[in-house]
């Protein structure tokens, strides 16, 4: 192979230099000219005219602005607790050598599989009070039954928490079983000599070791949390009323139905903004330690 | 390779195209939609459907697609504030068309200054809609023996009496859209065309004042404790359908919904009837259905557009597409004789000089219109908001630009 590419002249230098200067223009780009947009008053069509910050001031006046960040606080603390204590729970499962255990695997890492459209659709079909199941169990007899979270405005949120971590736990449980096999064996050696209690260990041993591990899920349901917009719309469509709008979909809305480039542009700077602000002390504390 | 390329171009030469972009998937809408394209298929055109899910998904597809650089030949649309922000190099006006077959005499002057920018034909109409209406059950109300209200209060009494016979009293699809609609229908009956105008095309800062406003915001907020736990994101035509199998008394609803209890083979006076907001100062708030072009390139792309704005505008069209959509016809020379009792009274409303204004979709500049649905989705949802927050919400979003 090697000696193949060798033979083509292979440069990896150009080939990264090229690669660079895509993300470059393409991602980089993108960035400035959105951060240039976000100064202008454009609407349907940029205007080239800068008038300061004044989408800005509109953004933060904007009571459904406000709501959506709110909503992804909230989404983004139940989501990502819930979903890394359920997906390592069940890797601490299948690690215990259960029987069938690619079986249930297969199970739980299915979800991920499906499309998050095909996730809502179906959690809202399950959750709808009229037809779904609240309808089932009161049929069956339980007629004081009520599970209405999806209509409630208040409780709305917590049902997009629900289908997302159904969706996403098991990518957290394959992620954490592949580290947790990547374990020492003489390890659990020591463990079982010295005696320690298994919750213990996997506690205070474990996945300490794990760190890096555990990092890399945070990042990756870290930016389904900022980027959160297909489940919503398949879902609740940001409703009830505005009780479960987000900022993706705040920016995407504003772009293209609402023709106002100008603020959905300053909208998307400021999820920017907050990705930085929120990934960035964590990369730095998790990922350099390694260097 | 040679032969797709003569294939390309023998059919460039003799086709005349037109992608357009739609939202319109009702029954009845659908049935309206085919109409056009039926029409514009007879008289030799080639139609390319490009659907989208609702008006809000179509209007971004149509934006997205313009901005790309692959611009659909005709938007499905209304004339409102993206339809003036397009209008400025992206639209293709029809000056010449409408000179030579003399459009502007054929359409009523308030829809005709709603379709012109900087004096350009910009947007075609398809029909009128009107936003204030409301529909109701004709055999849900006889057998609670209720009259059709000719006034607010009787409207409520008549919602008791049909909850108290354990029926849905106010049809309501949770949709923000929805929701604000039975918002400025209060306002409208509440303080008629004049108040009207000068609320939201004047935006006079007295008009935010008036007890009117409060008085809206609570009537709004009582209909919403007539709707049944379903409602939250249902569709309208859904919603309309609890009307039309006799679950639910009344809806509020532009009359597009008419076009759904005709698609059920239903009779207007006979199993439906229908109202305007009650009102002593009556009133008739316009919803215009377009058809805007985006300047296309490609010959055959113009001669389909030129095809389809001919096909549009023709007065045996725009009947037939009115007696299944529930619309009126945009044309005055249009026959509206054979038109049902609703329609009728929509005609009759047009055609009283004062009484028609235009509707908050069309007449609120930019983003207005959208923050004023959020404004009002909260509303209606979050019960501890209170009336004042609500007016004063209303007041900041309308003297913002």
């Amino acid at each position: 192979m090697t000696t193949w590419l060798k033979r083509q002249g292979f440069k990896p230098n150009i080939t990264v230099a090229i690669f660079f200067a895509v993300v470059a223009v393409f991602f980089y780009g993108s960035i400035l000219w959105t951060s240039y947009m976000s100064l202008t008053r454009s609407t349907l069509i940029p205007k080239y005219e800068v008038v300061g910050l004044v989408q800005y001031v509109d953004l933060f006046t904007n009571q459904r602005w406000l709501v959506s960040c709110l909503n992804m606080v909230i989404f983004g603390v139940f989501y990502m607790v819930g979903t890394l204590a359920f997906g390592i729970l069940l890797a601490v499962l299948a690690d215990r050598r259960i029987k069938a255990e690619s079986f249930f695997r297969t199970i739980f890492l299915y979800p991920l599989a499906v499309s998050l459209i095909i996730t809502g659709l179906s959690w809202r079909w399950l959750l709808d009070p009229t037809s779904g199941l609240q309808a089932l169990v009161r049929g069956m007899g339980w007629e004081s039954f009520t599970f209405d979270w999806l209509t409630r405005p208040d409780r709305a949120i917590y049902t997009l928490v629900i289908a997302s971590i159904w969706h996403s736990a098991g990518l957290v449980m394959v992620i954490v079983l592949a580290g947790l096999r990547g374990i020492d064996s003489d390890l659990w050696k020591a463990i079982r000599m010295e005696g320690i209690p298994l919750w213990r260990a996997y506690l205070q041993v474990i996945f300490p070791g794990m760190r890096p591990v555990i990092a890399s899920c945070v990042v990756l349901l870290m930016s389904e949390v900022i980027r959160g917009y297909d489940l919503i719309i398949a879902m609740t469509k940001g409703g009830p009323g505005i009780a479960t709008e987000m900022p993706a979909k705040f920016a995407v809305d504003f772009y293209f139905t609402r023709v106002n480039l100008g603020l959905a542009s300053a909208a998307s700077m400021m999820m920017l903004l907050l990705s930085l602000l929120l990934l960035t002390p964590y990369f730095y504390s998790e990922f350099r330690r390694r260097i | 390779m040679a032969l797709f390329g003569l294939l390309a171009a023998s059919t460039s030469a003799f086709g005349q195209t037109v992608d357009v972009q739609q939202y319109w998937n009702s029954a009845s809408e659908s049935k309206a939609m085919n109409t056009i394209a039926d029409a514009y298929k007879a008289r030799g055109g080639k139609w390319i459907d490009s659907p989208s899910a609702d008006f809000d998904s179509a209007i971004a597809a149509a934006t997205s697609r313009i901005a790309g650089g692959e611009p659909p030949s005709a938007v499905l649309m209304n004339p409102n504030a993206a339809m003036r922000d397009l209008a400025s190099g992206q639209l293709r006006d029809f000056d010449d068309l409408a000179a030579k077959n003399g459009w502007q005499k054929a359409i009523a002057p308030i829809v005709w200054d709603k379709l012109n920018v900087d004096k350009h034909l910009v947007g075609l109409p398809v029909g009128i809609h009107a936003d204030n209406w409301i529909w109701y059950s004709k055999s849900l109300f006889q057998a609670a023996g209720i009259d059709e209200p000719k006034t607010l209060d009787e409207m409520f009494a008549a919602a008791d009496k049909l909850k108290a016979a354990g029926h849905t009293a106010f049809a309501v699809g949770g949709e923000p859209w929805q929701e604000v609609s039975i918002l400025t229908s209060m306002i409208i009956a509440l303080g008629g065309p004049e108040y009207w105008n000068e609320l939201f095309i004047k935006r006079d800062p007295e008009a935010l004042k008036s007890p009117l406003l409060p008085r809206a915001f609570e009537l709004f907020r009582k209909v919403s404790t007539y709707t049944d736990p379903a409602s939250p994101g249902r569709s309208w035509n859904e919603t309309t359908n609890m009307v039309v199998t006799g679950k639910a008394g009344m809806q509020f609803m532009g009359d597009w919904a008419r076009g759904e209890f005709l698609a059920a083979g239903q009779v207007a006076g006979k199993e439906f009837g229908c109202f305007l907001a009650p009102t002593d100062k009556p009133a008739y708030a316009i919803v215009v259905d377009i058809f805007a072009f985006p300047v296309n390139k490609d010959e055959d792309r113009i001669k389909g557009q030129t095809l389809l704005a001919e096909t549009v505008m023709d007065p045996a069209v725009e009947a037939k597409l009115a007696a299944v959509k529930g619309s009126v016809p945009s044309r005055l020379d249009v026959d509206t004789s054979t038109l049902d009792l609703c329609a009728a009274k929509g005609v009759k409303a047009l055609a009283t000089p004062g009484v028609t204004v235009s509707s908050t979709y069309d007449a609120l500049p930019g983003d207005l219109n959208g923050r004023m649905t959020d404004l009002a989705t909260q509303f209606w949802t979050d019960p501890s908001m209170t009336v004042e927050a609500g007016v004063k919400g209303l007041a900041d979003i309308l003297q913002s630009k």
